[in-house]
């Protein structure tokens, strides 16, 4: 009975939900109640924005100078600890350079998000400093580099190889992440990442457990989200080699003692080449290789665009579409009239997205194609070096292999001497 | 006694044993975390099981007390579970935090004091050539797997072909997308998309039968609300308005069948100058004088009163508004012009050029906002517009008490003005060779030079017409004033010939392809040639009464008579 | 360095110069594309909420990174009918109009129901127990005024303010939507 009564009084109701009145009109009240205020505490403070990117900048150019100039580890370790703190723990990992690169790809496809200018910096300044001084933002900056860092204890050395394959699995995920962050769809690295649950101290169990087993294979293979994962790396690794100054072993020259083959735990660091061998060799393989890479293309295109169907389906647009027309289907829409009905806006907004996955699917195609051309290309083309060379764009400037150059401890010795004398 | 050379030996002993212990306690830690994790999952006062089918037997049995308390102390226990093991968690992660922290001390510490002075590797360096020989073999077959993944991913993922909905959204994208712009100067051309044809100059290209009589009438459909517009034709869709002093329609029919399309009815639309009297008009003019005009996407429909409704060739409603109701001596009668996506209304009213009420509008076709507007020294007039092009630009020429004016009608710069007319201004102007021709009674048939200012070439006082609209082959002007056609030198203003006919005529001449067709108020077709003397081609009868401008479109001519509108033709 | 003196090879000259544009375009991409005003924070649009109708759990309640959710339930007394029978307050058919486990919506019990005058009562959020779990909000919705309604709490205790929102990608009616951080909360003025 009391059901029958509440449906009575919905559907007396439901009129009065059309014109926007209230079903309950608020009432006046004859005592001198007063309604309690909607108290709901405010959003941080407006400067604080420009305090994060004050103290990145800092933080970039302290790490510049304790790296390039100070070429001390001590120093080096100290910042990437006020990192883990600040930037980690205080700041709770966003926003992040790593995540920014999402903002701005997703800034440029859609007009109406204007770009925080905290994203801006993030993106921009890591990137920037690389041109100068290398990768210094990894070095010390980056959180998730630092909380990498500290766990190192006994690096090994990962065959060549593998070191090759992991080390296109950032390309891969820039692809992904970009083409997600500008369909507006999901910010992947962001959800993805393994650490900012760990500052945040609650999180999703599984990324937990991520950012856990990273950080035990941390202990042995170096950094390991940094070298097989991190997109924001593969930005810095196309700026850093344009470095002004860059991260070199030896303070003046190298005396090819090989006591530092073994110190770089990321494999940056290249021994020299043998001498000798033909001008000529190779130079098959490498014609072969640049064909290579339009058939790679052209494959990965055509993946690309068989995956557009499956990929639009899992976007939450297409989802909420489909449960919609779902929804009209059992509201007994007859097929006939369905020409007639007027068009859910959320089915165009669906159409246009498809249209992106159209595009966006293909162009990912073509990215991965590059990817695996462009280091087959990489892998055939043969380099010289007659020292020990820090590969610029691998080298995190994490200033661990200062130590192994006897070069070094030999100006360390003298510089002591100058300042006790 | 600890020696120096011990002292790290110590060190390394001592971190062990930190590392150790901070090992073992961070293991207790993240165990506990974890079990408490496992455990609290059962624990989800958002969905409680138990309580939920206490309440549900509580139903059957609303009086049971020990229930209710049941319920009570389950839900307590739930909560308090729930608050107790959240607080347990946030304080665990804190000690866990603190346990890494302490191992990973230990660990460096332990490091450091077993730290090692750097020794030349044993093993050879690799060659790279056998190193890259590796590596390229390893990223073909990272790509095998990539691609065996995407394999997975599209077959195991695989989803129909494009939904239903997906179908029908790109069915209403592509008629919006339709719907967007405006048909081409070519596609103007081809149809009747306003008054006297295509820019409104009383000249058009069609091929009408020669002769025919009511016997070869394709069609005739009874028409609606009675209207002093003309009939506007859009491929196969003919587009009429009525009015009457409450009712205003707008009609569609099919060109082919004569079969009435659909019909729109504007109401409703607010009026802030409409006052309490109502709207008196002349019946010569009517409620509904206005031509309608088309931009081959959308239609457009001016009334008496001021409305101004906008609807798809289909007829969906997309804009209409209430221009102000016009303070006109006879009732409003400018027809409507398209520009590209403008709609061009001339809205002349006031007794008096002072009045300062008087306007040329363009409003945006899809949306019917204003998007320019100038004021127009002039009092109500009832010509229509005429859209051309001379001087190398695009004109917009209009006629009234005492200018004509040019405008560009992208933005609605005056381009020139000739002060040549005078008093209550109806017909509309004519174009032909470069020459724009503006006329009323009692003033001037004057013939301007539109690219150079709007230069008076020459005036002339023959055979005035009060209403219907000069047409010219640009070497003679011919004049309708009541039943006398007088025609006068295109280059000179002489004039040539005059001709009394047997009736009066309402309706503008045309030029068809060098023959001027004109309607007598009987419905008598006249063909006439133009030239030095009068040459009357033939006549013929509808047998209808006909106030309206036919549309001449391919083969076939559309006529609206006072009750008919009619298809002649194939 | 000591190397100053040398004249400067091709390869530092093209290194100069694209260091040089690297340092432009970044200036200029700064200066274009940073809003300093424009820090946006999620928020949830009470006129998009569904209350997850249809599914089992508020993805509010679960998919938040935080434990409970950052997402509380919000009062806005100005359009309360203040009712005896309030349905974001009771379970549908409840047993009696009294404050026990048996009638209640909310599973933490985090509204506080106090009588007024006759017939009002007053129903006032306890944000510490509030756990986003939507059970009240969807009954004042169905049944009532609406005033009672989902927020993200912006403040240090709750959201974290993350990047990407996790529950924006879970919400089945995309409800969640970025807002200005100036104007952190949607909060609702009259029933739609």
């Amino acid at each position: 009975m009391r059901r029958h009564l509440r449906l009575l009084l919905i559907f007396c109701l439901l009129p009065l939900a059309a014109w926007g009145v209230e079903r309950f009109p608020p009432p006046e009240f004859s005592t001198d109640y007063r309604l309690p205020e909607l108290l709901l505490p405010g959003f941080r403070p407006e400067w604080l924005p420009f305090l994060d990117v004050a103290v990145l900048a800092a933080a970039l150019a302290l790490a510049a100078w304790v790296v390039l100039k100070k070429r001390s580890r001590v120093g080096v370790f100290a910042l990437t600890l006020f990192s883990i703190l600040y930037f980690g723990f205080f700041r709770r990992g966003c926003v992040c350079s790593v995540g920014s690169l999402q903002n701005v790809a997703y800034s440029l496809t859609h007009a109406d998000y204007a770009l925080p200018l905290a994203a801006a910096a993030f993106f921009l300044l890591p990137l920037a400093f690389a041109l100068f001084a290398g990768r210094v933002f990894c070095a010390a900056v980056c959180p998730l580099g630092a909380a990498q860092d500290v766990v190192l204890f006994k690096p090994i050395k990962l065959p060549p190889w593998l070191e090759h394959v992991l080390g296109l699995l950032p390309y891969l995920y820039l692809g992904a992440g970009v083409l997600f962050a500008a369909l507006g769809t999901h910010f992947l690295i962001c959800e993805y990442d393994p650490f900012v649950a760990l500052f945040r101290l609650s999180g999703p169990v599984h990324m937990l457990l991520f950012g856990g087993v990273l950080l035990a294979v941390g202990m042995f293979v170096g950094r390991p989200y940094c070298r097989f994962l991190c997109p924001y790396g593969v930005l810095l690794r196309w700026t850093a080699p344009l470095a002004r100054w860059r991260v070199r072993i030896t303070p003046t020259t190298c005396v090819n003692c090989r006591l530092c083959e073994d110190a770089c735990p990321y494999g940056a660091l290249h021994p020299p080449t043998p001498v000798g061998g033909a001008r000529r060799e190779g130079r098959g393989r490498l014609v072969l290789a640049l064909v290579a890479l339009p058939v790679l293309m052209a494959l990965g295109a055509w993946g690309g665009y068989k995956a557009i169907t499956p990929l639009y389906f899992t976007d939450p647009i297409a989802v909420q579409a489909r449960a919609i027309e779902t929804q009209e289907a059992d509201t007994g829409a007859s097929t006939a009239s369905t020409a007639e009905k007027p068009v859910d806006p959320l089915y165009m907004q669906a159409l246009k997205q498809r249209r992106h996955y159209e595009l966006g699917g293909v162009l990912f195609g073509l990215w991965v194609g590059l990817v695996l051309g462009g280091k087959l290309i990489a892998l055939s083309v043969r380099r010289r070096r007659s020292e020990y060379e820090t590969d610029a764009a691998a080298c995190l400037a994490c200033a661990r292999c200062f130590g192994s150059c006897p070069v070094e401890h030999d100006r360390l010795a003298r510089q002591t001497e100058v300042e006790t004398s | 006694m600890t020696t120096p050379t011990r002292e790290p030996e110590i060190r390394y002993a001592t971190a062990l044993r930190v590392t150790l212990i901070a090992a073992l306690f961070v293991l207790l830690v993240s165990g506990t975390l974890a079990v408490h994790y496992l455990a609290g999952q059962l624990v989800n006062p958002a969905n409680p099981v138990k309580v939920t089918a206490l309440r549900a037997a509580l139903q059957k049995n609303a009086a049971d007390e020990t229930l209710k308390n049941t319920i009570r102390d389950e839900d307590q226990r739930l909560r308090q579970a729930y608050f107790s093991r959240h607080a347990f968690a946030t304080e665990g992660v804190w000690l866990l935090l603190g346990g890494v922290a302490v191992l990973v001390l230990g660990i460096k510490g332990a490091c450091h004091a077993r730290r090692q002075l750097p020794y030349p590797p044993r093993h050879d360096i690799d060659d790279p050539r056998t190193v890259a020989a590796y590596g390229r073999k390893a990223v073909l077959a990272f790509g095998a797997v990539v691609a065996v993944a995407a394999a997975g991913f599209i077959v195991g993922l695989r989803a129909p072909a494009d939904p239903a909905y997906l179908v029908r959204a790109e069915q209403a994208a592509a008629k919006a997308e339709r719907a967007k712009g405006y048909a081409n100067a070519a596609e103007l051309a081809h149809n009747w998309p306003c008054f006297r044809g295509a820019g409104d100059t009383g000249t058009a290209d069609a091929t009408p039968p020669a002769t025919w009589d009511k016997t070869t009438i394709r069609w005739s459909v009874e028409t609606g609300l009675p209207g002093k517009n003309s009939p506007i034709v859009w491929e196969n869709r003919i587009f009429l308005s009525g009015a009457d002093e409450h009712k205003r329609e707008v009609y569609c029919y099919d060109a082919d069948t004569g079969a009435l399309r659909w019909t729109r009815s504007v109401a409703g639309l607010s009026c802030q100058d409409a006052g309490t009297e109502p709207l008196t008009v002349m019946a010569d003019t009517g409620y509904a004088a206005p031509t309608m005009a088309t931009d081959g996407r959308r239609v457009f429909a001016m009334f008496a009163n001021g409305d101004l409704a906008c609807y798809d060739v289909d007829g969906n409603p997309v804009w209409a508004k209430n221009m102000g109701r016009p303070e006109s001596t006879y009732g409003h009668a400018a027809s409507l012009l398209t520009w590209h996506n403008r709609l061009l209304v001339q809205f002349d009213q006031g007794g008096s050029a002072d009045d300062g009420k008087s306007f040329l509008y363009a409003l945006d076709t899809i949306t019917g906002e204003v998007v320019w507007k100038v004021k127009r020294p002039v009092p109500n007039s009832w010509a229509s517009p005429m859209l051309i092009t001379a001087g190398g630009r695009e004109q917009l020429v209009t006629c009234a008490n005492p200018v004509v004016i040019a405008y560009d009608p992208k933005n609605g710069t005056e381009l020139w003005r000739a002060e040549c007319l005078g008093g209550d201004v109806a017909p509309s102007p004519a174009f032909a060779d470069g020459h724009v021709f503006a006329v009323n009674t009692g003033s001037n048939l004057a013939a301007l030079d539109p690219g150079a200012k709007g230069k008076v070439l020459w005036t002339a006082q023959d055979g005035l017409p009060d209403i219907v609209s000069p047409v010219s082959d640009g070497k003679s002007v011919l004049l309708f004033n009541q039943d006398t056609a007088t025609c006068v030198d295109a280059k000179t203003g002489q004039k040539l010939w005059d001709h009394q006919f047997p009736a009066a005529f309402r309706t503008s001449p045309m030029l068809i392809n060098g023959t001027v067709f004109v309607l007598d108020i009987t419905g008598v077709l006249h063909r006439l040639q133009l030239g030095p003397t009068y040459s009357e081609a033939g006549t013929s009868a509808l047998g209808e009464a006909v106030e309206t401008t036919p549309a001449f479109v391919g083969t076939r001519v559309y006529i609206r008579g006072t009750k008919h509108l009619f298809c002649i033709g194939k | 360095m000591t190397d100053e003196k040398q004249p400067v090879s091709r390869r530092e000259f093209l290194g100069m110069g694209l260091r040089g544009a690297g340092v432009l375009v970044a200036g200029g991409a700064l200066g274009v594309l940073a809003h300093a005003h424009a820090t946006t924070v999620w928020q949830i649009d009470p006129e998009k909420c569904t209350q997850c109708a249809g599914l089992p759990e508020a993805r509010c309640a679960t998919a938040c990174v935080k434990t409970p959710s950052a997402v509380k339930c919000v009062h806005a007394h100005a359009i309360c009918g203040y009712c005896k029978l309030c349905t974001g307050f009771f379970l549908p058919q409840p047993n009696d109009l009294n404050t026990g486990a048996e009638n209640q919506q909310c599973p933490t019990g985090a509204i506080k129901r106090t009588y007024i005058e006759d017939p009002y009562y007053e129903y006032v959020i306890d944000r510490n127990l509030c756990i986003g779990c939507a059970k009240c909000v969807k009954g004042c919705t169905d049944f009532g005024n609406g005033s009672l309604f989902l927020q993200i709490i912006h403040d240090r205790d709750h959201c974290t303010e993350c990047n990407a929102c996790a529950i924006a990608v879970a919400c089945p009616a995309q409800a969640i939507v970025r807002v200005p951080g100036t104007a952190p909360y949607l909060i609702k003025t009259s029933f739609k």
